[in-house]
């Protein structure tokens, strides 16, 4: 077992720095540690200016995800053993902008995450007295799968599409968007489908599938897309053969 | 730099440029760029076809004058390599069907092999009888 690993730090300070640069921190080895407990060593042993987000440390906030070695990676999930003997290269989540460090401006996907209405729409609710709305355990696992999505943004920086083309609404939203349309006490589905049936929206996707590969929680954000595009599909199809239908 | 300077401007924020060749950086992106221009020899393969029907269409003199014009060493090589990315095209879209279909019987959703299973058994049998009409018949 080594006694250290050295990891290349992507380090960016706008006050100061025209791009971002690396730097390499030595630190202690152990075999229990995950990439995000060896930046924690760095803040609080080495360099306290080291900036980047973390939170729960198992998994479930989304807030750890960075590029390790190139893939996008929860820190938090990613053991230090994996990368033996390192470097280990880690750097700011790839596609959006380093606002410092390894800290990425996110307002982007928070922008269009809220655009599909990631919550049970309902044309009309119903009296409290009338109870719950029941649902089987069939019902919730055609959802399921979808709901287990962290908003950690892996998907968005595993996506080149998302790279080439900043209007793709991304692979995360078009999951969570599928997650309430499959929803049976949800009545949203038309209202996404306008956001989301545009060029922007599952068009632009070009199914590269490495959105579903990196995803931590096996949401499968690109089967989402794609089975968004057979419905949306199997609606213009029907409007165009029943104009008289009602939708 | 001043501490005391006001850090209520937005901070600049740095995003760099997609690379030009991003697709060669990675493996799965590299057989992601073959996925899509397998297209492209489909599409010839496909006029190859269009092309031996009008042939065939102007006569036997210029429907056997085409033959030997495919059966020249470059035309060979470019179809072996048309028929290679064909099959790509093929076997990918095939093993993606599940992804995009989603099967649900009795409650519970249908196997990934059950959704794939039928394009490799429909794919197969008709080029059987293609291969039996062409060369049988």
């Amino acid at each position: 077992m080594p006694e250290t690993i050295t990891l290349e730090v992507t380090r960016f300070s706008p006050e100061s720095d025209e791009e971002p640069r690396s730097q390499p921190f030595e630190v202690p080895y152990r075999d229990d540690w995950v990439i995000l407990d060896a930046l924690n060593h760095i803040k609080d042993q080495m360099d306290g200016s080291l900036s980047y987000r973390w939170s729960c440390r198992m998994g479930i906030c989304g807030s750890c995800g960075m590029m390790v070695n190139g893939e996008p990676t929860l820190t938090c999930a990613a053991f230090l053993h994996s990368y033996l003997p390192g470097p280990v290269r880690v750097e700011p989540l790839r596609y959006f902008p380093v606002v410092r460090d390894l800290v990425i401006d996110m307002n982007d996907f928070l922008v269009k995450l809220q655009k599909v209405n990631p919550w049970i729409v309902r044309e009309e609710e119903r009296p409290l007295e009338e109870g719950e709305y029941r649902q089987s355990p069939e019902e919730l696992d055609t959802f399921k799968q979808f709901s287990m999505c962290i908003n950690c943004m892996l998907c968005y920086s595993a996506c080149p599409v998302y790279g080439l083309d900043k209007e793709f609404i991304g692979p995360a939203a078009i999951a969570l968007a599928q997650r309430y349309n499959l929803d049976s006490r949800d009545q949203g589905a038309d209202e996404r489908l306008k956001v989301l049936s545009q060029h922007e929206g599952i068009w632009d996707c070009t199914f590269v599938g490495e959105c579903t590969q990196v995803c931590p929680k096996k949401v499968d954000p690109a089967g989402a897309i794609q089975q968004y595009k057979v419905a949306a599909t199997t609606e213009w199809f029907k409007s165009l053969l029943m104009p008289w239908g009602s939708k | 730099m001043n501490q005391n300077v006001s850090t209520a401007a937005p901070p600049k924020a740095h995003l760099p440029p997609m690379p030009t060749f991003w697709w060669l950086q990675t493996k799965p992106f590299i057989k992601f760029m073959a996925r899509e221009a397998s297209a492209l020899f489909v599409a010839y393969l496909v006029v190859i076809k269009l092309m031996l029907v009008d042939a065939l269409i102007r006569g036997p003199e210029s429907y056997e004058e085409f033959l030997a014009y495919l059966a020249s060493p470059t035309m060979v090589a470019i179809s072996g390599v048309g028929l290679l990315f064909a099959i790509l095209h093929t076997v990918t879209w095939f093993n993606a069907t599940p992804r995009a279909v989603v099967v649900r019987m009795g409650g519970k959703k249908l196997p990934e092999a059950m959704i794939v299973a039928p394009n490799y058994v429909a794919w197969f049998s008709i080029s059987a009888f293609i291969a039996w009409v062409v060369v049988g018949g």
